[in-house]
């Protein structure tokens, strides 16, 4: 699934370490998702909207998998 | 600071049953708890490396828990060698497990208090050595039934710990 979550950061201007910190997950993590490689689950995704204050759907792109 | 007096000690036992047949008492003692201490001091004062996630303060209860488990170990072969009843034995076996459970609610705990993919990798990695245990469990009963003797079953334990640390680190490197 493809995501904004790496442009959001850099436009804050945060590292991946603050996130993390603000989201209360490791760096890892962050990282994992910025890449593509480890979808959130439900309640991470919305903590992630909610900091950005976005909907879901604005940060994250299903792509193709609905078809 | 604690956890590193932990480890020390257990490690300071290890070595001094390693070098009991090589040192006369009590140099053997001295030696090995010294150098254990040593190693455990050092490992005390170092941040927990990458692969350890897990807060400073479990990781403590972990490191604690563990030397107790291989001092729970020791303790048990020390008895054994003792002239005691068949009963006394067979108790004294029943005990020597407790240390592991606590271990193992240590490591359970400590995974619960992680963040989602960090409980994945670990799930994962479980999963992985619960597979991989059950291999090797299948290739030692085929292996039995050919005529070779069984292993000591004390083996699949750290079978098991190698299989799941192998298994942590291949899912880590997946969601690297």
């Amino acid at each position: 699934m493809k995501n904004q979550l790496k442009v959001l950061r850099a436009e804050r201007d945060w590292s991946q370490a603050k996130l993390a910190e603000l989201l209360d997950v490791s760096r890892q993590t962050v990282n994992a998702i910025e890449t593509g490689k480890y979808d959130p689950s439900l309640p991470l995704a919305f903590k992630i909207a909610a900091l950005f204050q976005m909907k879901i759907e604005e940060i994250f792109d299903p792509e193709n998998d609905l078809n | 600071m604690v956890s590193g007096l932990g480890i020390g000690v257990a490690l300071g036992v290890v070595l001094w049953s390693a070098l009991e047949d090589l040192l006369p008492f009590p140099l053997d003692l001295l030696v090995g708890m010294g150098i254990g201490l040593l190693i455990g001091y050092r490992l005390g004062k170092q941040p927990p490396p990458m692969l350890m996630r897990y807060p400073p303060g479990v990781m403590q209860r972990i490191l604690i828990a563990l030397a107790d488990f291989v001092l729970g170990l020791f303790g048990y072969l020390y008895l054994l060698d003792l002239d005691l009843t068949n009963t006394q034995k067979q108790l004294s076996s029943l005990l020597a497990i407790l240390p592991a459970i606590v271990l193992l609610f240590m490591l359970g705990s400590a995974t619960g208090q992680l963040d989602e993919m960090q409980r994945r990798i670990q799930t994962e990695g479980i999963a992985i050595a619960f597979a991989g245990t059950a291999i090797v469990v299948g290739v030692f009963a085929l292996l039995g039934m050919a005529g070779i003797p069984a292993p000591n079953w004390s083996l699949l334990l750290v079978i098991m710990t190698f299989m799941w640390g192998v298994g942590k680190l291949w899912t880590m490197w997946r969601y690297k």
